[in-house]
């Protein structure tokens, strides 16, 4: 027989280790309880703050703009302001005086009445400098702002009187240092949007004074139509349906699930029928869903045209660059169509001057069409014909393959077209950075997206000293005519100004503009009042769900794209305000 | 033994305040800012961060408080994501994922790699064994996204057998405990198998089979007992960093573990972050290797830490 007794230590010990593990995963695991009638979203990566003063990215300011509700509200739909906590506003013949009536039933989750002196508090805050808001400049066409926000950083005991009062509980008036035709819209903006003093004082423990961690669950207070009710890092925020919102009644999504995945994981997650809509699609799969919508058998895939721009900056402080004639050889020379159909891929619009289309009342500057021939005249009038003689340029990117397709494009096009040879250069994203803020570049790649839907959000980059200008270009009239515009009432005016300053922009070329963005949402049928817009805007409370329209899987499905291209980071995901990607 | 312990828990001391301190400077002196983005912020409102975050105390000052918010667990908010505190709501929820994802990883490549080696090495030469180093020589050879990556494919879409990702039930663990089982699962078999080769035909296996003890027990009980050291050597600084999280395993079946703090922390320039998943990864790889130490005196009697 067999003699069992020598296997016992070991027995034991194996036994103690199975045992172990099962413990640890018995601890470990276990899945949380979801409302079946829940929304179920994901919008790419975790979102870095809930703090609305602090914010800097669109997929914050989404969660931000569901959970807090402001003067006004951005309808999705038209992108227009609709009334918010202010129920209706006065604005005098100057444009100057703004005065909002605050419904009277507006409530923060706990419950309390939010007032005029809430905005004045919250927008108050953002101007303060310790706040350190990176955004602050938002709140700049307010009286007195600027001013304020200054004197703040220096450290100035009286600070100058801001242009805001309350008259009552629900009475703001606001007056503005000018006249600012899209300030309503900015009323929503999250920058904008009110917290409550008496939360964001207590702050997080950890953090003593500095009004960090009043964000979490437990102490939040918001006065949106939703509340948080959950958020774990990188794994899942849970939104609830705010009952002492004023319009609680008409909120028909009682809990909105945002579940943070990397694009792959969310787009197999959407086809499987386990996410409700999805505005993060990895890049292979995107190119053959935008196929099969544009052949009509996915509506479910939206395609939305973006108020952004992806181009190259030129560095116009060193020769030969500092020549007009070369940079707009560059321009001329560059092949966009090529960029936009082997590296972007989603049917991109070519940027034929900066600011994106969309703004109504506005039309662009005339777009810059490919000119080889004019290209190489101006080359060899700046003293390089064919090329000779010209110095090796670098063109420099943030390390990800589709930058780098793209680059790899452009340089094709100025040496095949121009004979220039320019060579490619990667930089991990943050040491990219402050390269180019410190203006070590020739050439670099870059991307912006508007804050506002109006051409200033764009144009006012490139004045002469300008906090994102590094280009180093300068132009007087440039400089005048933004100026101007900021202070001119008559719509058409000032369209005009700002049309003329995005001309010089495009005849000076200190920047290519390669091509409008683009993005992809998906949106399963079941879910109702969606509407795809330039800034994709979100209004959890515009939406609901048709049950008959079932949870069942995606109109079409077995034809799955493959699921890989990972969404490299490119330091804070395509939606981060200006960082996209191709 | 008592003494050997206390002298080894002492020497952890210096051992990680070393660590901290490279690591510290590193951290401090590597390009770009934690709080640089596409869009510029002023001078002014980088010196309000810089304040929130302490920078702008002398360095040393800096090193003392950080040093101070990490042993004591407080942590300190994150510079990339200001609501969230680097230790209880950062790594604090993400560590119990990674741990336990690898620790059953850990326990099916030990469990598997030790049987398949000892196997091999018992049965030289046979068509099994031939078979067994050919898949052995893939697992370390074949990087952790693409055995991931394959499984993914054949499991989670072709057969659609198991989930593709998330976490949470025992079948959503299949597939990244294998991905992240099959390097180590190799690597031990190989060691296994290398160092049994050695030990069989040593004398005291002889005298064990002289001596008439059964065959399973010689090998398993004696030899593999013996041939167990280098193994257990290994598995200390594998522990450490599998209990840490893979980055790829993580990203390809979207679990929220350590793993991804450690990269995206670095691209962040997120420096409480970076030094709180240091300080966590060279802990448990100190305290791994004081428990190997351990477990060679446990199995062989000739090691004695006197």
């Amino acid at each position: 027989m067999l003699n069992l007794r020598p296997w016992r230590g070991l027995a034991i010990t194996l036994a103690i280790v199975l045992l172990l593990n099962a413990a640890v995963l018995y601890a470990v695991l276990g899945e949380p309880a979801v409302d079946p009638g829940s929304l179920r979203m994901s919008q790419g990566p975790e979102i870095a703050t809930l703090d609305p003063g602090r914010m800097k990215a669109l997929a914050d300011g989404r969660i931000a703009s569901s959970l807090f509700e402001g003067l006004t509200v951005t309808d999705p739909a038209t992108l227009a302001a609709r009334p918010g906590v202010a129920q209706r506003w006065d604005v005098s013949a100057d444009g100057l005086e703004y005065t909002f009536h605050l419904r009277p039933d507006a409530r923060w989750s706990d419950g309390s009445a939010v007032t005029a002196e809430d905005f004045i508090y919250s927008w108050r805050r953002v101007l303060t400098a310790r706040t350190a808001a990176p955004y602050k400049y938002m709140l700049y066409p307010i009286k007195g702002a600027e001013a304020y926000a200054k004197a703040s950083e220096a450290g100035d005991e009286v600070l100058p009187e801001l242009g805001m009062k309350a008259q009552g509980d629900n009475c703001l008036q606001v007056t503005l240092e000018r006249t600012t035709p899209y300030f309503l819209s900015l009323t929503s903006f999250s920058t904008y949007l009110p917290v409550k003093r008496e939360v964001v004082e207590k702050g997080g423990e950890a953090a003593g004074d500095e009004q960090l961690g009043w964000t979490a669950p437990d102490k939040i207070v918001s006065n949106g139509a939703y509340v948080l009710s959950e958020w774990v890092y990188s794994d899942r925020m849970v939104l609830r349906k705010n009952r002492h919102y004023w319009n609680a009644d008409a909120i028909r999504i009682n809990e909105v699930r945002v579940l943070p995945m990397t694009s792959d994981a969310a787009y197999v997650a959407y086809e499987k029928g386990q996410l409700d809509m999805v505005t993060d699609v990895p890049a292979l799969a995107a190119e053959a869903l935008a196929r099969r919508q544009a052949a009509g058998r996915r509506p479910d895939v939206y395609l939305v045209p973006n108020f952004g721009t992806y181009y190259y900056k030129i560095n116009c402080r060193q020769k030969p660059l500092n020549d007009v004639r070369v940079r707009r050889a560059l321009l001329l020379a560059i092949d966009k169509r090529a960029i936009i159909e082997k590296v972007g891929r989603l049917n991109q619009r070519e940027a034929g001057s900066f600011v994106p289309p969309g703004v109504a009342g506005y039309e662009g500057a005339e777009a810059v069409e490919r000119n080889v021939e004019e290209a190489r005249r101006l080359l060899s009038e700046a003293g390089y014909p064919g090329g000779k003689g010209f110095p090796r340029l670098t063109l420099l990117y943030n390390t990800h393959e589709g930058h780098r397709n793209a680059a790899e494009l452009a340089m094709q096009s100025w040496k095949q077209e121009l004979g220039i040879e320019v060579a490619l250069e990667n930089m991990e994203w943050k040491v990219f950075l402050e390269e180019v803020q410190k203006g070590g570049y020739h050439i670099a790649r870059s991307g912006w997206y508007g804050d506002y839907i109006d051409p200033n959000s764009f144009l006012d980059l490139f004045v002469t000293d300008g906090g994102n200008n590094d280009t180093g270009w300068s132009n007087e009239r440039y400089d005048e005519l933004i100026r101007k515009a900021a202070e001119t009432v008559e719509k058409a005016e000032r369209a005009a100004m700002l049309r003329e300053a995005e001309q010089i922009l495009n005849d000076q070329g200190p920047i290519i503009p390669v091509y409008y963005y683009n993005s992809m949402i998906l949106v399963r049928p079941h879910v109702k009042g969606f509407s795809p817009n330039l800034r994709n805007e979100i209004l959890f409370g515009d939406l609901w769900i048709d049950a008959a329209g079932g949870k069942g899987k995606a109109a079409e499905q077995g034809e799955a794209a493959p699921a890989g291209g990972s969404g490299e980071a490119m330091g804070g995901g395509q939606e981060g305000r200006g960082q996209g990607g191709p | 033994m008592s003494k050997f312990l206390i002298n080894r828990l002492l020497w952890l001391v210096p051992t990680l305040l070393a660590i901290y301190t490279i690591s510290f400077l590193m951290v401090h002196n590597a390009p770009g800012s934690p709080f640089s983005d596409e869009r510029a912020i002023s001078d002014e409102t980088r010196q309000q961060y810089e304040r929130i975050y302490r920078l702008d105390q002398p360095l040393h000052v800096q090193y003392v408080m950080t040093l101070a918010d990490l042993v004591t667990l407080r942590g300190m908010p994150s510079m990339k994501y200001p609501d969230k505190n680097v230790v209880s709501d950062l790594l604090a929820p993400a560590f119990p994922r990674s741990f336990a994802l690898g620790l059953t990883a850990l326990t099916v490549a030990a469990l598997v790699g030790v049987a398949v080696g000892s196997y091999s090495a018992v049965r030289r030469y046979s068509a099994l064994d031939h078979l067994f180093t050919g898949v052995t020589l893939l697992g370390v050879s074949l990087p952790s996204f693409v055995i991931g990556g394959l499984l993914l494919m054949i499991f989670g879409f072709w057969t659609q057998l198991l989930p593709a990702y998330g976490w949470g039930s025992v079948d959503k663990l299949v597939l990244p405990v294998i991905s992240l089982a099959a390097f180590p699962a190799a690597y031990i078999a190989r060691l296994t198998r290398n160092s049994m080769v050695d030990v069989l035909p040593m004398d005291f296996v002889r005298v064990a089979r002289a001596k008439g003890v059964p065959g399973s027990q010689t090998i398993v009980l004696h030899a593999l007992r013996n041939a167990f050291l280098p193994v257990l050597s290994y598995l200390g600084p594998a522990a450490a960093s599998i209990f840490t999280g893979s980055f790829v395993i993580e990203t390809i079946f979207n679990i929220n573990g350590v793993g991804h703090h450690f990269v995206q922390s670095a691209l962040n320039r997120d420096y409480p972050l970076i030094l709180a998943c240091v300080m966590l990864f060279s802990t448990l790889l100190v305290v791994m290797n004081l428990l190997v130490d351990l477990g060679y005196a446990a199995l062989d009697p000739r090691i004695r830490y006197d």
